[in-house]
C-alpha cells in the first residue's frame, strides 16, 4: 500500500516546513551523503572497468586480423544499443537464473556500467588510433627521432588531443548514469534521494539536493574537461 | 564418439554450464514467445509505447532544442547566460532524476497524472537541453567569414541567421541528432521505474509472472529489439554522414 | 497524454454502435471473459431511477462508468500479457457496480461498453479522483483518516492485512523473528508496508524497489530473507511459485475501500451495491473465483 500523497502545492512544498529543513537534518543529511559515497565509489570502479575494456576492444577493433576485429565490433554495437537499465536488470535478475551467481546489487551495477560505457570507450579509443596517420610516423622516423621519441613527440599528443576531451564526457555521463543503478536497490543518491521523499514528502527540497549532488560531480568534471579540451586544440595548432 | 557420452562427460566436469545451458534453452521458459498473443499483446503493445514517447519527446526537443541554441546565441547576454545555465544544468543532471520528479511533481500541481505523460516531459525536457548544445555547436561551427559576407551583403541578422547559417548548421547536426535519437530510444526505457508500460516493463511483467520465471529470455528479446532499432539507425546516420557530410567534422 | 488515451480507449473498445460491439466481443475471443454473445441494453427505466442532478446520471449520461484499476498486482489487478486486458477481484468488484447503474442483466458483461478501466499507479490514486478523471478507484487502496480527508470511502469490501512471505524451507514464522541485523526484508519504496517493517522488525535490513515483482525476484533468489506487504498481494505471487509460503499471519489491518471523489454523493449509491453483494452471495463468488486458491470464501467484512 502507498501512502496518500498531498495533492496541493503548497502540500507539495511541505506544508509550512520551511525550505531545507528536511535535508539539513542531520539524519536525513548523513542519508543522502552515505548515498553520495556510494554513487562516487560506483562511478570510481566502473570508470576504471570501461577504460580497461575500452582499451582492449578498441584495439582489438584496429588490429588486421578480421575474427578479432568482429568480436570488438560485436562488443560495441550490441552493448552500445541496448538500454542500460535492460542490462542491469539482466546482470542484477538474469545472471543468478543463468549461471547461479548471485551478485549483490553494487557488484551487478558495477557490471553493467564498466561494460556499457566500455563499448562507448572502445569507440573514442579506436577513433585515437586511427587519428595518427602513418604519414607522420614516418615523416618523424625519416627526421631521425628515435621509436620512444616518434611515441612520446608524435603519436601520444594526438593519440591524446582526440581520446581526452571524448573520454572526459563519457566519464560525465557515466557518473549521471550510476543513477540507473537505484532501479536494483544499490543504495546510491538517487536511491537514498527517493527514499527520504517517500518518508518526508519534502520532493521540492529532497530532489533539488539529489540534483545538486549530481551537479557537484558533473560540473567540476565538464570544467575539468573543457579546460584540457582548450589547452589540447591549442597545442595542436 | 556418441554425442550422449560426450554431453554426459562435459556435464560432469562443469556442471555449472550445463545448468546454465539448460536454463538458457528450456524451451518452458521461451513457450511465451511463440505465442501469438504475447507478440501482440506484451511486445507490440510495449513496443508502441516506446515509439510514441520517443517520438513525442524527440519532436518536442528538436524544436525546444533549436529555440534554446538560438537563444544561446543571440547577440543579447541577458537571454545568452540564464539559457545557457538552465541548458547546462539539465544536461548536467540524471535523466532518472528528472523522470522521477517529473512523475511526482506533475500529478501534484494537478498538471499530469498519467506516468506516460510525465516521463515524456521529463524525457523531452533532458533531450531539448542536449539538442540545444548540439545545434549550438552546429550554428557557431560555421566559419565567422560566412556571416561577415552575409551581413557586409545587407543581411539582417535574422536573415543570415535563416538564409546562410540554419541551412548549413541543421544540415551538420543530423548525425549527431540521430545518436540522440538512438540515446533517446535507449533512455524510455527508464520509464519502467516509474510504471509505464513500455517495452522493458511489458517485458518485466511478462517475466515475473510466467512461470517457470524467464527473466533471461524475455530481457534478451527486449535487448534485441532495441538493438535492432537503434542499429538500424546508427547505419542510417552513418550513411547519412558518408553521402552529405562526408568532409565535416562534429566530434 | 492523447496517445496513452487512445490506448485505453483501443483497449476498452470504446465503440458505442451495438453492431460494432459484437464484432468486437468476437475478435476478442482469446479473452476470459465468457460474455454471452448479446448484452442487454441498458433499461431506460434504471437511467430515469436516478434524480436527473445526481452523480449516478451523470455517469448514466456518459454512457459508462470509469474506474481506475491496479494493472500490476495479480489477483485484484493484472494486466494480462496475452491479452492486454485487466483482470482481477477489484475488476469485478467495479464490474457489479457498472452493472447496477446501467440495469444489466447478473450474466452481462459491463466491459467494455458501459465500463471503461484505466491502470493507475497507488500515488495516481486520489489525485485523480479528484480532478474527476475517474469515477471509482478500486486499486487495493487502505482506508485510512488521512485519505477520508481527501476523498469519500465505501464500507470495507475486503479485510487485508500485512504478512510475510518467505521460501518454503525457511524457518522465519513471524515478523519479530526477523528483527535483527542479519535479516533482509524486501518492501516497496514509499509504501505503508515499508514504514511498519521499520515498527515491527527495526532491526532488520531493507531492501526497497519500485514494485513487489522485483521483491519476489529477489526472494527466489535467495537476495532477502522475506517480503512483506499486504497478505493478499503475496497471494498473488504465492500462486505464481509454489516453492514459497506465507507465514506470520496479518500484523496489520488494511481494510480495503473503493474510493470516490469527495461530497458527489455516488458513496451512497456504491455502499448499498456493495451491501447487496456482500449479502446476496456475488461478493464470495468473485472471492471464489480470484481468492479461492488461498482458502474457502470466508464471511464478507462487514
Amino acid at each position: 500500500m502507498l501512502t496518500a500523497t498531498p495533492t496541493t502545492l503548497a502540500g507539495a512544498v511541505g506544508a509550512g516546513r520551511a525550505f531545507g529543513a528536511v535535508v539539513t537534518q542531520p539524519s536525513n543529511l548523513q542519508l543522502l551523503l552515505q548515498g553520495l559515497w556510494v554513487t562516487i565509489k560506483l562511478a570510481a570502479f566502473s570508470l576504471i572497468l570501461a577504460l580497461a575494456l575500452g582499451v582492449v576492444f578498441g584495439v582489438l577493433r584496429t588490429v588486421p586480423l578480421r575474427p578479432l576485429r568482429a568480436a570488438g565490433t560485436a562488443y560495441v554495437e550490441f552493448f552500445r544499443n541496448t538500454p542500460l537499465l535492460v542490462q542491469m536488470y539482466y546482470w542484477y535478475f538474469g545472471l543468478p537464473v543463468l549461471a547461479g551467481v548471485t551478485l549483490p546489487g553494487f557488484q551487478a551495477a558495477f557490471l553493467a556500467l564498466g561494460i556499457y560505457t566500455g563499448a562507448f570507450v572502445a569507440e573514442v579509443v579506436r577513433a585515437g588510433i586511427l587519428a595518427v596517420s602513418p604519414g607522420h610516423l614516418e615523416a618523424a622516423r625519416s627526421l631521425g627521432l628515435s621509436y620512444l621519441q616518434t611515441v612520446r613527440h608524435v603519436v601520444l599528443p594526438q593519440a591524446f588531443a582526440t581520446t581526452v576531451p571524448p573520454l572526459g564526457n563519457l566519464a560525465i555521463a557515466m557518473t549521471k548514469n550510476t543513477s540507473v543503478a537505484s532501479a536494483i536497490a544499490v543504495q546510491d543518491v538517487m536511491y537514498n534521494g527517493n527514499l527520504l521523499n517517500s518518508r518526508t514528502f519534502a520532493t521540492y527540497e529532497v530532489f533539488a539536493s539529489v540534483g545538486l549532488a549530481y551537479l557537484s560531480l558533473t560540473v567540476p568534471l565538464s570544467v575539468l574537461v573543457n579546460r584540457l579540451e582548450r589547452r589540447l586544440t591549442r597545442f595542436r595548432r | 564418439m556418441d554425442q550422449a557420452a560426450f554431453v554426459a562427460t562435459v556435464c560432469g566436469r562443469l556442471p555449472a554450464v550445463c545448468r546454465s545451458m539448460e536454463t538458457l534453452f528450456d524451451p518452458r521458459r521461451w513457450a511465451a514467445f511463440t505465442e501469438l498473443s504475447v507478440w501482440q499483446n506484451t511486445v507490440l503493445v510495449g513496443l508502441r509505447a516506446t515509439l510514441s514517447m520517443a517520438a513525442i519527446a524527440m519532436v518536442v526537443s528538436l524544436v525546444a532544442g533549436l529555440a534554446l541554441a538560438l537563444l544561446r546565441v543571440s547577440p543579447f547576454a541577458a537571454l545568452r547566460y540564464p539559457v545557457g545555465l538552465l541548458v547546462e544544468t539539465i544536461r548536467s543532471l540524471p535523466v532518472i532524476l528528472l523522470i522521477f520528479f517529473s512523475s511526482l511533481f506533475l500529478p501534484r500541481v494537478g498538471l499530469a497524472q498519467d506516468p506516460f505523460v510525465a516521463a515524456t516531459a521529463a524525457l523531452a525536457v533532458y533531450t531539448a537541453a542536449v539538442n540545444a548544445e548540439i545545434m549550438r555547436a552546429g550554428i557557431t561551427a560555421i566559419e565567422r567569414g560566412q556571416i561577415e559576407a552575409a551581413r557586409s551583403l545587407g543581411m539582417t541578422y535574422a536573415q543570415t541567421m535563416r538564409h546562410v547559417i540554419l541551412p548549413q548548421a541543421l544540415q551538420r547536426v543530423v548525425p549527431p541528432q540521430v545518436s540522440q535519437l538512438i540515446t533517446l530510444l535507449k533512455d524510455t526505457s527508464l520509464a519502467a521505474v516509474v510504471g509505464v508500460n513500455e517495452l522493458t516493463r511489458k517485458m518485466q511483467i511478462l517475466y515475473q509472472f510466467e512461470r517457470p520465471p524467464n527473466p533471461l529470455q524475455a530481457l534478451f528479446v527486449a535487448a534485441c529489439i532495441y538493438f535492432i532499432l537503434n542499429y538500424s539507425l546508427s547505419r542510417l546516420s552513418r550513411r547519412w554522414e558518408l553521402g552529405v557530410g562526408g568532409a565535416i567534422d562534429l566530434h | 497524454m492523447r496517445l496513452s488515451r487512445r490506448h485505453v480507449m483501443r483497449a476498452s473498445g470504446a465503440i458505442p454502435a451495438a453492431t460494432l460491439l459484437a464484432a468486437c466481443g468476437a475478435s476478442q475471443s482469446t479473452s476470459q471473459s465468457s460474455a454471452p454473445s448479446s448484452i442487454p441494453s441498458p433499461t431506460t427505466a434504471s437511467a430515469t431511477a436516478f434524480p436527473a442532478t445526481s452523480y449516478m446520471a451523470k455517469i448514466v449520461q456518459r454512457g459508462k462508468l470509469i474506474a481506475g484499476v491496479k494493472q500490476d498486482q495479480p489477483l485484484f489487478g493484472l494486466l494480462n500479457p496475452r491479452t492486454n486486458q485487466i483482470e482481477g477481484f477489484d475488476v469485478d468488484i467495479v464490474k457489479e457496480i457498472a452493472k447496477a447503474l446501467f440495469g444489466l442483466g447478473a450474466t452481462a458483461d459491463p466491459f467494455p461498453a458501459k465500463l471503461e478501466l484505466r491502470g493507475i499507479t497507488s500515488a495516481q490514486r486520489i489525485p485523480l479522483l479528484q480532478e474527476g478523471a475517474i469515477d471509482i478507484v478500486a486499486a487495493t487502496m487502505t482506508i485510512t483518516d488521512e485519505r477520508k480527508q481527501q476523498i469519500d470511502f465505501s464500507d470495507v469490501y475486503y479485510q487485508a492485512g500485512q504478512s510475510l512471505l518467505v521460501k518454503k524451507e525457511s524457518t522465519v514464522a513471524k515478523i519479530q523473528d526477523l528483527d535483527k541485523a542479519s535479516a533482509t526484508v524486501c518492501s516497496a519504496t514509499g509504501s505503508t508496508s515499508e514504514q511498519n517493517i521499520t515498527k515491527f522488525a527495526p532491526a532488520a535490513q531493507k531492501l526497497l524497489f519500485a514494485g513487489y515483482a522485483e521483491c519476489v525476484t529477489a526472494l527466489q533468489q535467495g537476495r532477502v530473507d522475506a517480503v512483506s506487504t499486504d497478505d493478499i498481494i503475496l497471494a498473488g505471487f504465492l500462486d505464481q511459485d509454489p516453492n514459497l509460503k506465507m507465514v506470520g499471519g496479518q500484523f496489520t489491518q488494511e481494510p480495503y475501500g473503493l474510493g470516490m471523489q469527495k461530497g458527489n454523493g455516488f458513496v451512497e449509491f456504491v455502499n448499498s451495491e456493495v451491501r447487496k453483494m456482500k449479502t446476496d452471495g456475488r461478493w464470495k463468488s468473485i472471492y471464489t473465483k480470484w481468492l479461492g486458491k488461498i482458502g474457502p470464501a470466508p464471511e464478507p467484512p462487514k
